[in-house]
């Protein structure tokens, strides 16, 4: 094993810094791309909209219903528990016998298909176009020595392209210091863009949406969902936070006077 | 208020969350820098990282939380402790290895 290795400082200046740089602002480039390309919102019939929102409504009472009083979240309960039952907030009333349409032929599904293919393409090509430069651009070049010993397994990857069989495992290659970079700029990128969520969506792009998303090809068919809402509406464990609260506020008062 | 009876507000628990997330960005990359300018290698450099973000940590919940974690977070051990300390290894690695070789 060589032991000591003199790296040449201009390799820092040359390779290591422009490296992160060209990484951090094509992070940037392809988030605000990325929200360039997004579709414009289109408007919803009347009806379907307001099928999402009756079950929006739902699930806003499900989540927020301690702050009612035990006999208006009854009163509600049951108004939900029936309605959702019913036909009469279904965008298209007769949806039992309705066949499910093949998403190929679909002209509407199509479309959803291409932006959801044009999100993930703008997720993969910058990475493999930076990962190209930087194997065809610095090739062969020992840049680093990292700060930690690593096994010789990794030697294959971190030192690819160096034609020096015995080097020690901690001179690595350009390209694993892509990797380093690829993996740690998180933090780089929600500090620049002060906005996590915006970092999220770029990291994990593929992550699905909180609601099914009625309607649309493969998703779930509305009367199954609502179904499901009136049964969770049912079981529903309501804890009002105006239990108790006389005693509650006597109890807080008594002991703030005892304290001061 | 019994610890039962708290309601979270969803948007109150986004924002700590994201407050404590800056906190936590900021600390892993200036401990990063930390660590490559005292040129520390293999595991005293992770020693230090460890240490310094659970030091982070308790004076977040000291001077934040005013000693109260348990106000603003659902899990405060798992999420400040421990969250913190692996989702942000990453940024402190990089930030090392770089300022590690740029002292060198």
């Amino acid at each position: 094993m060589i032991d000591d290795l003199f790296l040449d400082p201009q390799l820092k200046y040359w390779v290591l810094l422009p490296i992160s740089i060209v990484m951090v602002i094509v992070g940037l480039v392809r988030s605000n791309i990325t929200g360039l390309l997004a579709p414009d919102p289109k408007l919803d019939n009347y009806k379907l909209s307001r099928e999402k929102h009756f079950l929006k409504r739902a699930t806003s009472f499900k989540i927020g219903n301690s702050v009612l009083t035990t006999e208006e979240f009854q009163s509600r309960q049951e108004y939900y528990v029936n309605t959702l039952k019913t036909t009469e907030y279904f965008a298209n009333k007769n949806i039992a016998n309705e066949e499910a349409a093949n998403p190929l032929t679909d002209p509407t599904a199509n479309e959803a298909l291409m932006n959801m293919a044009k999100g993930n393409i703008m997720n993969y090509i910058p990475q493999t176009v930076i990962m190209a430069w930087v194997n065809y651009f610095f090739a062969g070049f020992v840049i680093m020595k990292l700060p930690f010993p690593i096994t010789d397994s990794f030697k294959t990857m971190l030192q690819a392209g160096v034609v020096t069989p015995n080097l020690n495992t901690r001179y690595v290659s350009s390209i694993s210091w892509y990797f380093i970079n690829f993996l740690g700029l998180k933090p780089v990128y929600s500090l620049i863009m002060n906005d996590s969520t915006a970092v999220n969506e770029l990291l994990q792009a593929q992550s699905q949406q909180q609601m099914p998303n009625l309607g649309a090809p493969g998703g779930p068919k509305v009367d199954k969902v609502f179904f499901a809402e009136s049964e969770n509406i049912q079981i529903l464990n309501h804890d009002s936070i105006f239990d108790g609260i006389v005693d509650r506020i006597v109890e807080s008062e008594s002991t703030t006077k005892s304290s001061a | 208020m019994s610890d039962k009876s708290i309601k979270f507000y969803g948007p109150n628990v986004e924002s700590n969350k994201k407050n404590l997330q800056y906190i936590h960005d900021v600390m892993c990359l200036s401990l990063g820098v930390g660590a490559g300018v005292l040129s520390l290698e293999s595991l005293y450099g992770f020693l230090f990282y460890i240490v310094g973000m659970t030091l982070t940590n308790v004076g977040f919940i000291i001077v934040c939380c005013e000693g109260k974690p348990k106000e603003f977070y659902r899990n405060p051990l798992q999420q400040i402790f421990l969250d913190g300390l692996q989702g942000n290894i990453a940024g402190f690695v990089m930030m090392w290895c770089l300022v590690y070789a740029l002292v060198k």
